[in-house]
Order: C-alpha cells, then structure tokens, then sequence
C-alpha cells in the first residue's frame, strides 16, 4: 500500500511537470483528481487498511492529495502568468498618445467677469436686480433727472421703440424701478445689457453689458463710495491695484466721478512710475442726485446714497487684454476657450 | 477745446510744465486727451475734453479762470478799451427787434465802420491755426478769436447789406434761406433766424446767411453778440447737419453776461486790426436773467455728504476761488453764483465744486458699510447658475449673441412670424436693416454662431446662451402710467410697474459633434444620438430644477426636420423646443453636419422649480434585478410603454430604465423592440425571488393587453 502511494504520487508530479500548456494541465488535471482520475481512484479506503498502517497510509494519503492539488495550482499560475506576460506583450500601449480630453464648455468672458463683480458685491451685502432694457423713458431718463432737451434722449443716440418706449441706454433705469418698489434702505446691484446707436468698430457696439450699483441709506458718503469701489478693484485685479477718482458729469448723480484703473500694456500695472501706464476710466459713479431721490418720493434730506455703471466689456478687456470689443459677440469658440 | 499753453498765459500766470497742468486738469474733471506742440503759435498745446454741463470752459479765459481757481492765482481779465466816435451813433443805423425773446433772452450788436478787411495780422492768425482754424480775413478772425478768447460766439454782418433793422423771430413753416455755405435750407418753426425784418440773414447761433456776408468790398459792419436759448440751437444744428464752434458753444450754454465784453474786444481788434472806426453805443435788447443766483451751503451737510471734516473757511476758501462771492454765518454759507455758471442750482452743486476744488483724491475713504442684510444670490439666481455649470459640463460653450436682429435673419432660420402679429419690438430710428428689431428667439443667431465657427474648422461647436427674448409690444403702455404709478403721485409704493413688452429669459442650445475630442478613433455621433442628446440635456435641467409633468409632443416646425422635433408643454403653455435642423435651413447657413437646436424658456423654469434639497435615506435592503426586452408596435411611444410598466410592476418598482431600442431585421413588421432594466426593492426586508417574478409577470400581461407587446425571446 505504502508503495503504491509512493508510486502514484511520483507518477502524478511527474505528469504535472510534464504539462506544456493550461490545455494539457487540464487534461492531466482531469486523468489525476477528476472522478474517475488515478489519485482519486488510487486514494485507499480506509477501512480496508489494517489498524497497525492506518496512522502511515493516512498520512501518505492527505500528503499526496494536497501535494498534487499545490503542484496542479502551481502550474496552472505559472501558465497563467505567462499567458498574461504574452497578451501583455501582444497589446502594449503607446502612452505617448494623446489622452481623450472631455471638453466641458467654456463661460463666456463676459459671464466670468459678471461672476466674479457679483460675488464680490454679495459680499458687502448687495443683491441682484434685473429690470427690463426695454423701457419707458421716464425711467430711462425723466426719473433720473435727464432734461427733455438732453442728447441722450436724442433718437441720433437712442434706439426708439415708440414715442415713448426706449431701449435702455444705460441700466440706471433700474434704479428707478427698484425704488419705487422697495423703501430704503436700498444696496442693489442691476446687470444687464444696454443699447446706444453706435456703429459696431473694434471700441464700439450698439449692445454692451453694464452693471449698475446702488446703495442708498442714512448717512451714506462720497467717501463711502470711494470705499466700496476700491474693494472692487482690489477684489477684480488684485491688491496691487491703482485706482483714482476724477470728476466727471452725469445728470443723475452729484457729485459726479469716474474711477480709472493704472494699466500697461498687458492689462494691471502695479507700478505707479512706469513710463508705459495709463490711465483707463473703469466706470462712473457718484452720490445719488436728490432730484432722483425725490422723484421717486425718498425724503432726500433724510437719506443718500450713491450709485455707480461699470461696462463690462471694459472690464473683461483689461483683466485679459482683450483689444477688439467685437469679439465679444462673435463668439468664435477660439476666443472664449481662452478663458 | 484746444489749451495752447503760451495763449493761456495771457490770462494766468503758470509756474507749472504742460504735464503737470494736465494732470491739474484731469484732477478738476476736465478730460485731457492729447498733448502736442501748438502749430503756428509754437509751444504746448492740452486738447481737452470738456463735460457737456461746463460750457463756461469753452474758452482760454474760461480755462484761465478754473486753473487759477485751483493754483490760487487770479485771472486777468481782458480790458478792450473801444475808442468810440461820437459822430456815428448805432442807434441811429440800426434797430432791432427781439419777437421771440424765449430762444433769444440777449441780442446786443456794435458798428465799426470804413474798414480795410484784408488778411488779420500774424499773431492772430498763429493764435487761430493752434486753435486748429484755417484763418480767412480779419472781419471773420476777429469774430472767432473773441469766441475762443472769451467763449461767446460773435457775428459779422456787412452792415450795406442787413439794412437798418434786425427782426429775431422764428422761421416760418416751409421758409427758405440760403446759408454761408451756398446750401438751400427748408426750415420750420423750430429754427430761430435773424432777419433784415423780411429776409432771413442768418440762422440764429448756427450759421449766417450767404446774402448778408462780409467781403473784401465790406467797409461797416454789424457785430452781434446775442444770447441764444442753448436746446433750440443744438437741435437746428443737429437737425440740418451745421454743427460749429459757435453751436456747440451756445448748446452748452454760454454767460448770458458776457455780449457787452465780447463786442468791445471785437471791436478794439476790428479798429486795431482793420483800421475800422467805432461807432458810439450799442444795442442792447435783454430779458436775460444776469445778476448772480443765490445759494445757501450747509457746512454740516456738505461735510455729511463728503464724508469728510472740512471747516467753513475752507469751503468759502474754494468756492471764491471759483470767483463765487461767498458770505459765512453759523455754519452756513451765502453764495452767489455768477451767471457764467448756469449748471449751479442748487447746494449739492456747490458741494462738487467743494469736492472738486479739494480734490477727489484727497477726500476720505471708508471701508464699506456694514449691513443687516445678507445680499447675495437669490435661490432662483443660485439655481440659474447651477444650470449653467451642468451645460458647461455637457460640454456646451457659452455665447452672446446680438438682441437685435431683423425680421430677414429669422426667416434666414425658418421663423417666419409676422413681427407685427407676435408683438416684435421694432425699432423707429434703427441704425442699419441688420439690427431693426429685437429677436423672440435666440435660434437663428445660435446657427449663425454655428455656421461661423464650422467655417473656422472648429468642432465639436456645442454652444448654450442664457439671454432674453422679447415679444408682446403693449403699446398703452405709456410714460403717463409710470408717472401715474410714481411713489410721488400715489404716495405709497408699488408692488409692480408698467412694462413696456414681455422679456423672458432664454435659454437655447446647438449641438454639432461630439463632448470628448480624444482627436483618434472617435466616431462621429449619428443625428439620432445628437437628437437625444439634445433632448437629454433639458431634461438634465428640469430634473435638477425638480419639474416633472411636462408633456412632449411632436413640433411640426419649419426650422427642424419633419418628424425629428418636439416640444415641451405645461397644459397649454409652450415651455421648449429640440430638434434636428432641416437640411434646407442648414443649407442656407453652410452647416455640413446634424445640427440639433433646444430653445426652452428659463425664466418660466426658474419660477416653477423647487429649490428645497431635503435628504431621504439611502435604502438598506438588498435590490432585485430583472431585465426585459419587448417587441411593441411602432405606433406605440416608449412613454405609454413606460407608464404601462410602471404601474404594472407596483409599489416596490424602485426604478426603470430603458436601455436598448432596436429596429430591423428579426422583428415582426410594424414592430420593434424595446428593452427594460427593472429594479425592485422592498423598504423593509429582501423581496423573494417568487415575489418578483410575480411582479414581472404582471408586467408582462399589462404591456400585452395594454400596448400590444409580446415578450421577446
């Protein structure tokens, strides 16, 4: 008995090694512990074997199960990994190639600025406005203390609609509405798209972007607004901005102010003594006329405030140097991908 | 306004170089846009820019005045002194007479005889070409020196051929003259003239009449000086196309006080220049206002207003230096304001001239002022800018088209609504036929912004824009309503205000191509994927917005393919549109490949959605998956399918999804075949094998009785 056990299991390790292939370790697989395989026929009954060898055959039996089964899944690994080796080899990469790049679309520069005024604005506790661009002229003019005789009104410069209908030349209109409807205190911000009877040329357009910007309340100053909008620049273009205030002239604000920005060539310029900085005027603003104050009933004594248009499209060309206005409406998806 | 600095000395003294006058300048809010050498005259020369409310800086002297006002100099004022001959009187040559004295408050003329006009000495025609003017003759130099020197604009009339009346009326209707420059003018009563009191002999503050003007045979003239109503002027000028330096200034209006000193100035450099003699007197016929307006400064408000702690003599300080007369009592100041100055009304005005005299730069800065409020995003705008990161990341660029278009451009794509019956906003005075009107879809200029960028090679051209559409012209929509509904008529405030037109908010889509250019082995996406994908990317939207419940139907329209389009409706509210473009209309913008179009009004989504996030738990017990695959009758649509299933397959459906469509061969005629993922799950405990298949057996008789499908095998 101890013998044949011998025997086998030489015989059966034998056969393993001699495989080629996973096809023919199967194949001695099944002629080894398949059901009616060698080792699994030649494994003793232990009952038939006498007391005295029980101890010895069992062992001989058991070391001869596990070690075929350990030298099958040995080999079988072996063959695996070469296969795996060969396919591996069979389908290298090229991991030069270039990857498959998702295009997730690109904002509009114009929206990016906006966002980004916006957020900053939210901060200091304003909220969005819309109003409609188009509008009645009392609320884009009269309202605003804009005399009948003014050019603005003239239909050279302002799109009409009828006599009394205009598209809005400037998105102030919504500081009218937004009064009417609301009792101060007022910090309103008001984006939106305005209308002039320009030409379109690389510095202008009939249709541009403004944000308009009101707070109104007891005690409010003129050196509250220079507060306000040099946290804006800042906020936009960094703490290294440059920023003044010059006097300028709009009916509907008083004192009146334009805000320019130091720029070189390549947009923001930090240093105040470069010979190649200029000064580009960011936007208008001022203390709130009281004519408008009162023609929407605020008692112009008790409360002031200040109001400040900001373009976009100025905006965005110097936070990215952008040198021809029109290709904000061209939309070429070269130019937007830039941003 | 040109500034050549060497003339402007003649008025103030000046220790500073021209950039630093420049930079003075801009600090006191007068645009400086060019520094050059004058020419002719030599030296600096500031082109400046002047704000439409300072027509007192229209002149050297007007400059001279704001410069020494903020240098703390004093301005020579020029002192013509007119030898007078008393044995020629004005008052016995002429009369005049003023039958409008609305558009012309001042008219006030002087007589200088037996002139030689010839060309005007050197240093006045230095003077006049650094002002950027061609110079002609002496009698017309004179008249424009005095204009730029003192800012009023003069007149000279040969004085044999005016005759001895002037009549200032307004032009009849239909009125005819002939101006300076030959032309024929057909007037009405807008325009003011100046007549001989029959003809018209110039065209008041604007441009004088060919019949009435000096030559070389000219020995007397007429100088008038007048002062002239400034809108009136700056609409003739507008209207017939004759803007002048005299125009401009008297639109801006000019110091009703300064006629007297012009005529003389003119008069001494008409005597000095061309030999000419003075005639004693002048006319004057004035209903002008001209004596200085009072105003009253609060030192407290002025400081509230600035935010700033400036004492009362400092502000007196300024405002004198303006040439104001200034008097201070207990925290007030009494001004008066000379009439030069016609833009300071009121005290806010003179607080920006304390401001200004002070300087913005020096004014203080505060922090921004703290608030109770919160601000920031509505929910609504929070939620608009969510549905545009989840286009951004379907891969959709965003775009900014024109509002105004014209009714061509949208019949270009196929939108073929009578403007007038739809309500489109079409503009009276537009500046070109490309943009006459607003557009009520954004869908034509999305193919055109298609079209362009596939002309350029570009692909994928996958594209959304959020902007507004207009439509809905309400044309008894008035400024009387506005008026009508002011805080200050109704004393209350409005909960809303008249709207001229209905805006929505709009967003439309393209898609041309695939979201992945990987660049190697991708396959172009087939124009029912796209169609789908289109289609996918709005209900992505309404998902995130939480609006369920929309019906789609088929959209018979000409910009899409027939039978490739659908709509999105809310009972009978049209919310979107998708579809394929047709091929005609891609044609027409040279678009190559499928192109499909989405259009959905967002404003009305943004309304309806529900903002509200509330947590559900996820699910503890194991799921139950089972597939399906239907053959359907192809008149069936997979919504009836998917309703059938859905109720069929009860209350422990979790979810079910659609995820093969097939068409074709080995499927009965008429048919075709749909198949279903199906999960189940219980809340409570694991649903039995036995439990599901019930269900899906369910499923199965529901869909052949209702739907006319067999299971497939």
């Amino acid at each position: 008995m101890e013998e044949t056990l011998l025997r086998l299991e030489a015989e059966a390790l034998a056969a393993i090694a001699a495989a080629t292939d996973l096809a023919s370790l199967e194949e001695v697989r099944i002629k080894l512990v398949g059901k009616k395989g060698a080792v699994t026929l030649g494994l003793p009954n232990m009952r038939d074997v006498p007391a005295d060898q029980k101890r010895l055959v069992g062992q001989l039996a058991n070391r001869l199960r596990q070690g075929v089964e350990e030298a099958l899944s040995s080999r079988r690994l072996a063959f695996e990994a070469t296969a795996r080796e060969a396919a591996r080899a069979a389908t290298s990469l090229d991991l030069s190639l270039p990857g498959r790049v998702p295009t997730p679309g690109r904002r509009h520069p114009l929206t990016l600025v906006l966002h980004e005024l916006v957020d900053i604005f939210a901060g200091f506790g304003f909220q969005v406005v819309d109003g409609p661009e188009v509008e009645l002229s009392y609320y884009n003019f009269t309202a605003l203390a804009i005399p009948e005789d003014h050019p603005a009104r003239d239909d050279r410069d302002s799109f009409y609609i009828n006599q009394d209908v205009v598209l809005r030349t400037e998105t102030s209109a919504v500081q009218v509405r937004y009064m009417e409807t609301h009792e101060p205190p007022v910090r309103i911000i008001a984006p939106g798209r305005v209308y002039r009877r320009d030409a379109v040329d690389s510095t202008h357009s009939h249709t541009f972007h403004q944000v308009e910007g009101l707070l109104v309340d007891r005690g409010v100053s003129f050196a509250d607004l220079k507060g306000i909008l040099y946290a804006l620049a800042r906020g936009l273009f960094g703490e290294g901005v440059i920023a003044r205030f010059t006097p300028d002239y709009f009916p509907f604000t008083e004192p009146s102010a334009q805000m320019g920005i130091w720029r070189g060539p390549n947009g923001i310029c930090t240093d105040p003594k470069d010979p190649a900085g200029r000064w580009l005027e960011i936007l208008g603003c001022g203390m709130v006329d009281p004519q408008v104050l009162a023609n929407v009933g605020y008692d112009s004594e008790e409360y002031t405030g200040f109001a400040f248009g900001v373009g976009l499209e100025r905006l965005a060309i110097l936070k990215y140097g952008i040198d021809d206005i029109r290709l904000f409406f061209e939309n070429d998806l070269r130019f937007s991908g830039q941003f | 306004m040109r500034v050549p600095l060497k003339w402007l000395t003649d008025y103030v003294d000046l220790d500073r170089s021209a950039d630093e006058l420049a930079e003075l300048l801009i600090d006191l809010g007068v645009g400086v846009e060019e520094q050059l050498t004058a020419p002719g005259l030599g030296g600096d020369l500031l082109v400046t820019e002047i704000t439409p409310n300072r027509g007192d800086l229209l002149s050297l002297l007007g400059m001279a005045r704001e410069v020494a006002a903020a240098t703390g100099r004093t301005v020579r004022l020029p002192a013509p002194q007119v030898a007078e001959d008393p044995a020629v009187r004005i008052a016995d040559r002429l009369t005049v007479r003023v039958e409008d004295p609305e558009l012309c408050p001042r008219y006030a003329a002087r007589l200088v005889t037996g002139l030689t006009p010839g060309p005007s000495p050197q240093w006045l025609q230095d003077r006049l070409v650094a002002m950027g003017q061609r110079p002609i003759d002496v009698l017309v130099d004179v008249t424009n020196y005095v204009m730029f020197e003192l800012g009023q604009p003069l007149h000279a009339f040969d004085a044999a051929k005016l005759g001895d009346t002037v009549v200032v009326r307004r032009a009849t209707e239909g009125e005819l003259m002939v101006t300076l420059d030959g032309q024929k003018r057909h007037l009405t009563r807008e325009q003011l003239l100046i007549t001989d009191g029959h003809e018209p002999v110039a065209l008041a503050g604007v441009m004088g009449g060919l019949d009435s003007e000096c030559s070389s045979a000219t020995r007397d003239v007429v100088l008038e000086a007048a002062h002239f109503y400034g809108p009136n002027i700056r609409r003739t000028a507008r209207r017939l196309g004759l803007e002048s330096e005299s125009s401009y200034r008297f639109a801006r209006t000019v110091d009703p006080n300064l006629p007297l000193l012009a005529l003389d100035r003119a008069a001494q450099l008409l005597a000095e220049c061309a030999g000419g003699t003075v005639a004693s007197g002048v006319i004057d016929v004035k209903a002008a206002a001209l004596a200085p307006r009072p105003i009253t400064l609060r030192v407290r408000r002025c400081n509230s207003f600035l935010g700033a702690a400036l004492s009362s003599a400092q502000m007196a300080g300024y405002l004198r230096a303006l040439g104001f007369e200034v008097g201070e009592a207990d925290g007030i100041l009494q001004v008066l304001v000379p009439t030069r100055r016609p833009d300071i009304e009121r005290e806010v005005d003179l607080i920006e001239e304390v401001a200004r005299l002070h300087g913005y730069q020096n004014l203080p800065l505060t922090p921004p002022p703290a608030t109770q409020s919160a601000g920031g995003l509505t929910d609504s705008q929070r939620l608009e800018r969510r549905v545009r990161e989840l286009l951004l990341g379907a891969g959709l660029n965003e775009v900014q088209t024109f509002s105004l278009t014209s009714a061509p451009a949208m019949a270009k794509a196929g939108l073929v609504a009578d403007p007038l019956e739809i309500g489109a906003l079409v503009l009276q005075n537009a500046l070109s036929a490309e943009f006459a009107m607003l557009r009520w879809s954004l869908l034509p200029s999305l193919l055109e912004v298609v079209s362009r960028n596939q002309a350029q090679h570009t692909e994928p051209v996958r594209l959304f824009e959020v902007g507004r559409t207009y439509a809905g012209l309400d044309v008894t929509v008035t400024d009387q309503q506005a008026r009508a509904a002011s805080r200050v008529s109704t004393g209350q405030t409005a909960s809303s205000l008249p709207l001229p037109c209905t805006e929505e908010r709009t967003l439309g889509g393209a898609l041309l191509g695939r979201a992945v250019c990987g660049g190697w082995n991708t396959t172009p996406p087939t124009a029912e994927e796209l169609l789908f994908e289109a289609k996918g990317i709005v209900e992505l939207v309404l998902t995130e917005l939480r609006i369920s419940g929309l019906r789609v139907e088929p959209r018979p329209e000409a910009v899409f393919e027939p039978g490739r389009a659908g709509a999105w409706w809310h009972g009978d509210q049209l919310v979107g549109v998708f579809g394929e473009v047709a091929v005609e209309v891609r044609q027409r913008y040279d678009i190559r490949e499928p192109l499909m179009l989405f259009e959905v009004n967002l404003g009305w989504l943004l309304q309806q959605a529900d903002t509200r996030r509330v947590f559900s738990a996820l699910p503890r017990q194991p799921a139950a998956l089972r597939d399906i695959a239907l053959t359907v009758p192809l008149e069936v649509p997979s919504t009836a399918v998917a309703a059938v299933l859905t109720s069929a397959a009860g209350s422990w459906l979790e979810e079910l999804r659609l995820f093969d469509v097939y068409r074709g061969k080995g499927l009965p005629a008429g048919t075709r075949s749909l198949a279903y993922n199906l999960r189940f799950r219980h809340p409570q405990r694991t649903l039995t094998d036995g439990e599901v298949d019930e269900c899906m057996a369910a499923v199965v008789t529901a869909v052949r009785e209702q739907c006319g499908a067999a299971l497939r095998e």
